[in-house]
């Protein structure tokens, strides 16, 4: 079960590099090594969090370009999130 | 060949003859534990292993090797094929390339890849392909700029019945790390010169039906990661140059996961669906 709450906010944590794939991208966590996979969904979500973002904000703007229902999407992103942040690739901004 | 190779890449080696090598901490070992990595002290020396018998110390500051070898499965045939297999895939890795395990065929003007850990069927497609097309390498493929496909040596290497399907008769030596493997040499129909890639093919698991399977990017991108030669596998800032060359290769030429039966008597059908990608893409 995501814990990450629709209000909360997250940034890339700046430990991984990326390389762009066509319309998808691959990230390396550059201290454990491991290699993560992005989807064109994932990719969009990623661009977003480029800078500190709130789930809600995400979740506006998916829904937009996606045209997909709501609340399907929310556990999505909310479950993506999730593994992003299990796997340090993300966090929650400093105020 | 070999001497060539390790010069341009600007490395120099010796041989030395030591029986029971001890090793410290293992670091890392490959996914079939054929290699395995071993820290002698600092960043910039290392130890590969590639049996108890055979192992070989890299100095990155002054670019040295040094093989160790003992016991009578290694001789100088076995050493050779150690330093084209894999030593001068991982020096070509480390000075800025990427290096594949794969097999490559020329089809007309462009290569068809074949991308795979051993065992998975590129050997067997390539000898048979080579028959109508020309062999570029079966085991370790430089991809340079274009992208195309650069052969390190043109031997094949092949189980007993591969080789006894397509080269009745013919005079093979054994591998030293793959001792089941025969390598044959095949004299004239190699090239070593780059060929533009015109598709990349993923051999899956055997299967029953013939089919391709269009792969993304990153599906793509990630695959070539697991198939990349890398002479220091920890060293993550190399890993970051390797994503972003496998990345590069993935956006620019189609991939495919090809599923087909072990079955001499299909090879047919399976390179006309290889063709058929091939002239699609």
């Amino acid at each position: 079960m995501s814990k990450i709450s629709i209000q909360s906010s997250y940034k890339r944590s700046g430990k991984a590099a990326q390389s762009r794939v066509a319309a998808e991208t691959v990230l390396l966590h550059m201290t454990s090594g491991l290699y993560f996979g992005l989807d064109e969904v994932g990719t969009r979500v990623w661009e977003l969090l480029e800078t500190a973002t709130a789930v809600q904000q995400i979740c506006d703007q998916m829904v937009e370009e996606f045209e997909v229902p709501r609340d399907q999407l929310e556990v999505d992103v909310q479950t993506f999130l999730q593994e992003l942040l299990d796997a340090e690739l993300i966090v929650v901004p400093e105020d | 060949m070999q001497d060539s190779w390790i010069a341009s890449a600007g490395w120099s080696f010796s041989k030395k003859l030591v029986a029971g090598r001890k090793f410290g901490e293992c670091v890392w070992a490959d996914r079939l534990g054929i290699v395995k990595m071993y820290r002698v002290g600092s960043e910039a020396l290392f130890t590969l292993a590639f049996s108890k018998n055979l192992s070989v110390d890299f100095y990155l500051d002054t670019k040295e090797f040094e093989i160790f070898w003992s016991g009578n499965d290694v001789d100088a045939g076995a050493i050779d094929f150690l330093i084209s297999d894999q030593i001068i895939p991982r020096l070509i890795s480390w000075g800025g390339r990427l290096v594949l395990h794969a097999g490559a065929v020329s089809m007309g003007d462009r290569a068809v890849m074949f991308v795979a850990e051993s065992g998975r069927g590129k050997s067997t497609l390539c000898a048979f392909l080579q028959r109508e097309g020309r062999l570029i390498g079966d085991d370790a493929v430089v991809v340079s700029e274009g992208p195309s496909a650069q052969a390190i040596y043109n031997s094949l290497r092949l189980l007993p019945d591969s080789l006894a399907e397509f080269f009745p008769g013919s005079e093979t030596k054994p591998l030293a790390h793959r001792p089941s493997k025969q390598r044959v040499h095949i004299p004239s129909s190699g090239h070593l010169k780059p060929i533009p890639i015109g598709a990349l093919f993923f051999p899956a698991p055997p299967s029953d039906v013939i089919r391709l399977q269009p792969m993304h990017g990153a599906e793509t991108c990630m695959s070539l990661i697991e198939n990349c030669f890398a002479l220091d596998p920890t060293d993550i800032k190399h890993a970051a140059v390797v994503m972003a060359q496998a990345s590069e290769l993935a956006s620019s030429v189609p991939a495919y996961s090809l599923h087909f039966p072990r079955d001499y008597g299909r090879l047919p059908e399976v390179r006309d669906v290889i063709l058929e990608a091939l002239s699609a893409a």
